[in-house]
């Protein structure tokens, strides 16, 4: 279990987050979201212990060892690693760092990888392999992943999934994703974390938000009900509804749409920017 | 890692070691210009220089890969503890300008070794300090240069001093001006570098130097002041 309790953090004058708290229990996935410059990145990398709190405190319940580091696997948007190092040298780092006897490199025989080619002459999708290889190699019990598997090719994006799947199922893994492509990710999710203005604006179990969001397309605008957003799609209106009761289906004239994810965080990001 | 930072060091060494080019041409210059230099000396002359370029780059590149390969978030997400990452960086490095110093002190032994070796080692902790904070390498160079004249400098004016307090052995005015001197300033300066890396984070690393401001200014000043007034 995650525990942030009232945390604040700054970058230079201007606080990401003040006061800020967020419970995740363990073998949970959750999404978080917002619109950019919100501070999704920056509350992984806090969790991850890159970024120091400036007041507060960040608390890992369960069997974390000395160092939680030790059981947090965190790749960020910016695919940090030693890019001058070859594939091999970079396994043989981690290893050495984490005390690993053997490396599983499962995922990276999936590709056509040299293990002797350098880190920053791999493309984009390669490096994003060879770093999640790494951090899965050491069955991390935390799973911070920042917008990183846009960049894999569909069948590699199936690899990975396919992985993290395991590992949420065998190792009881709780995992925190950062605006991913939300159709790749939908059938994991359980629950979806929206911020603004670094505070929690919609914290929401995934079923339960199929149920509260829905699209209305309709020549007139439901005034009466609470509209999330609206956009104009091929000239006929969308109304996003939140919360939705069913009650409002006998006040609506025009079609009500169940939502998937994707739209449902369009939804609520295209009502942060209107 | 210590192996990773053992090959940075290596690679520094081998970048440092292009000075040796210069042999052949102060050989050269030395048949021109005739001026009565035998070869222990041209020899002893490229070693120094490559030793001080190589104390220089080898301190200053302590975080040279982390910074060139955006590799900060690794290093700090991974578990390493802040003294052990120091360790692995600092003390390759060293070890390898002790080996060359001890190889300078066994190839060409002078009455003024023990001195030139403690300035080597106090222009290689003064570019470790500031290896954080630099930009641009020729900045950093300047940086270093300034420091080292300011220590350099206040050594030779501290014997007036300890001579006014009754030590008048030329070996004892010698070691303690240069201990005093060395660590007025390498302390200061090696807090602040140590605050500053225990507190590191991810944020740009233009925001966390305040403990330089902190520490190495009154220092600045005070070393100043003594080389003004003495």
């Amino acid at each position: 279990m995650i525990e942030i309790k009232n945390l604040s953090f700054r970058y230079e004058k201007k606080f990401v987050y003040n006061d800020f708290n967020l419970a995740i229990p363990k073998n949970q996935v959750c999404l978080v979201t917002g619109i950019n410059g919100v501070g999704k990145s920056t509350l992984l990398r806090l969790i991850a212990g890159v970024l120091k709190p400036r007041t507060g405190e960040i608390k890992f319940a369960g069997d974390m060892g000395d160092d939680p580091r030790k059981s947090i696997g965190f790749i960020s948007d910016k695919l940090s690693l030693y890019k001058n190092l070859t594939v091999a040298q970079a396994i043989d780092l981690h290893k050495s760092v984490y005390q690993l006897d053997e490396f599983d490199d499962s995922m990276l025989k999936h590709t056509k990888i040299d293990y002797s080619q350098k880190i920053k002459s791999l493309s984009v999708g390669q490096q994003t392999i060879v770093h999640l290889n790494l951090i899965f190699s050491t069955n991390p019990k935390i799973l911070l992943i920042d917008e990183v598997i846009v960049a894999l090719d569909a069948y590699l994006k199936k690899v990975v999934l396919q992985k993290l799947i395991q590992l949420i199922t065998e190792n009881k893994l709780t995992v925190i994703m950062v605006n991913l492509n939300f159709h790749d990710i939908e059938h994991i999710v359980e629950r979806v974390i929206l911020l603004k203005d670094g505070r929690i604006l919609v914290d929401e179990k995934i079923g339960d938000l199929k149920q509260k969001v829905k699209k209305v397309k309709s020549a007139t605008p439901p005034e009466h009900l609470p509209i999330l957003s609206r956009s104009n799609f091929n000239n006929s209106m969308e109304y996003f509804i939140y919360p939705f009761n069913e009650e409002y289906r006998k006040t609506i004239s025009g079609e009500i749409f169940d939502l998937n994810l994707t739209d449902i965080v369009s939804g609520f990001i295209g009502g942060e920017y209107a | 890692m210590l192996k990773k930072e053992l090959r940075d060091s290596l690679w520094v060494l081998l970048e440092s070691s292009i000075f040796l080019l210069s042999i052949p041409i102060m050989f050269f210059t030395e048949k021109f210009f005739k001026w009565g230099w035998d070869t222990t000396e041209v020899f002893s002359l490229v070693f120094i220089i490559t030793m001080v370029v190589y104390a220089i780059l080898s301190g200053l590149s302590l975080w040279q890969s982390e910074k060139k390969e955006d590799a900060f978030e690794y290093l700090l997400s991974i578990p390493l503890s802040r003294l052990r990452v120091l360790a692995y960086k600092f003390l390759p490095r060293f070890g390898i300008l002790l080996v060359l110093i001890i190889l300078f002190g066994i190839l060409f032994f002078t009455p003024q070794f023990p001195t030139t070796a403690f300035f080597i080692v106090v222009v290689f902790l003064i570019a470790v300090f500031l290896s954080i904070t630099i930009s641009t390498m020729w900045i950093s160079f300047i940086e270093i240069g300034l420091l080292y004249f300011l220590v350099f400098t206040a050594s030779r004016k501290m014997p007036i001093v300890l001579v006014k307090i009754g030590i008048t052995s030329p070996y004892w005015t010698l070691w303690l001006s240069l201990f005093f001197v060395g660590a007025f300033l390498l302390i200061p300066l090696g807090a602040a570098f140590w605050s500053t890396i225990k507190n590191m984070d991810a944020r740009p690393l233009k925001v966390q130097f305040k403990s330089y401001l902190i520490f190495l200014l009154p220092v600045i000043c005070l070393l100043l002041g003594f080389i003004i007034i003495v």
